[in-house]
């Protein structure tokens, strides 16, 4: 599921994850939260410096 | 007879990946003095050495692999240890392993995160994953913040840190998914929500 992030998977792939993530319910969750995941990190740093050198 | 021409990049653009290689360096480095420090450095690096650009890899991943040694020696100079192997040592067997049986699922159902999007713009939410990030071991957490903060290409993020491609998916995976119990134990399990 993490090579989804890092490459484009083959469509035999993509399907094979598809199907898998479909029945899995726990994948499905997690699969959300990591995405999810991945848009807070774009939030970072929290506090970031402002100044300009 | 001609040679080929070397691939030319224009110094002017530098300034335009300032902003994510600061970020970069934050998320690893303590002071924030010295994440700017060390990013100014890299421009003049960069700029000292813009004719030997190879062209192999993006302006973006050679700027980071300029910097990422300097973080590297500036956190090895103030007194940390810095994990050089990949996987052994860095990321043991763990809170990520323990998630998983034997034969692969999940021990338990991972818990739902009720809502989560209305963090993305909480500022004790941001500290608290941030202090995660912070908590990454170190080859972990270039990996992942060159694939995150600065966009690099995967096989760029292992050509880079000179891990195999399998090994390098691996060490992404291992991130997130450290990254999300960590998040699990400072923020959903507590009760914040």
């Amino acid at each position: 599921m993490s090579e989804g992030f890092e490459r484009r998977l083959a469509l035999r792939e993509r399907f094979a994850l598809r199907m898998h993530i479909a029945i899995c319910a726990a994948c499905t969750r997690v699969e959300k939260q990591l995405e999810f995941l991945r848009r807070a990190v774009a939030e970072l740093p929290a506090a970031p410096d402002e100044r300009s050198r | 007879m001609t040679k080929p021409a070397k691939p030319r990049v224009d110094p002017a653009e530098f300034e335009t990946h300032r902003t994510a290689l600061l970020h970069f360096a934050i998320l690893q480095v303590r002071d924030r003095d010295a994440a700017a420090d060390l990013v100014q450095e890299t421009m003049l690096a960069a700029l000292t050495a813009a004719g030997r650009f190879s062209g192999d890899s993006s302006v973006r991943t050679w700027l980071t692999g300029i910097l990422r040694h300097k973080i590297v020696d500036h956190i090895r100079r103030a007194g940390r240890e810095v994990s050089v192997d990949a996987l052994a040592g860095e990321d043991g067997a763990d809170i990520v392993d323990a998630m998983f049986r034997k034969d692969g699922h999940y021990v338990q159902m991972p818990s739902e995160w009720r809502d989560p999007e209305r963090l993305l713009s909480e500022r004790r939410f941001l500290e608290a994953l941030e202090l995660c990030v912070r908590g990454l071991p170190a080859t972990t957490s270039q990996a992942f913040l060159m694939r995150e903060v600065m966009g690099c290409e995967t096989d760029e993020i292992c050509k880079e840190l000179e891990i195999s491609s399998t090994n390098c998916w691996v060490l992404l995976h291992r991130a997130r998914m450290r990254l999300r119990a960590c998040l699990e134990e400072r923020w959903f399990g507590g009760g914040h929500e």
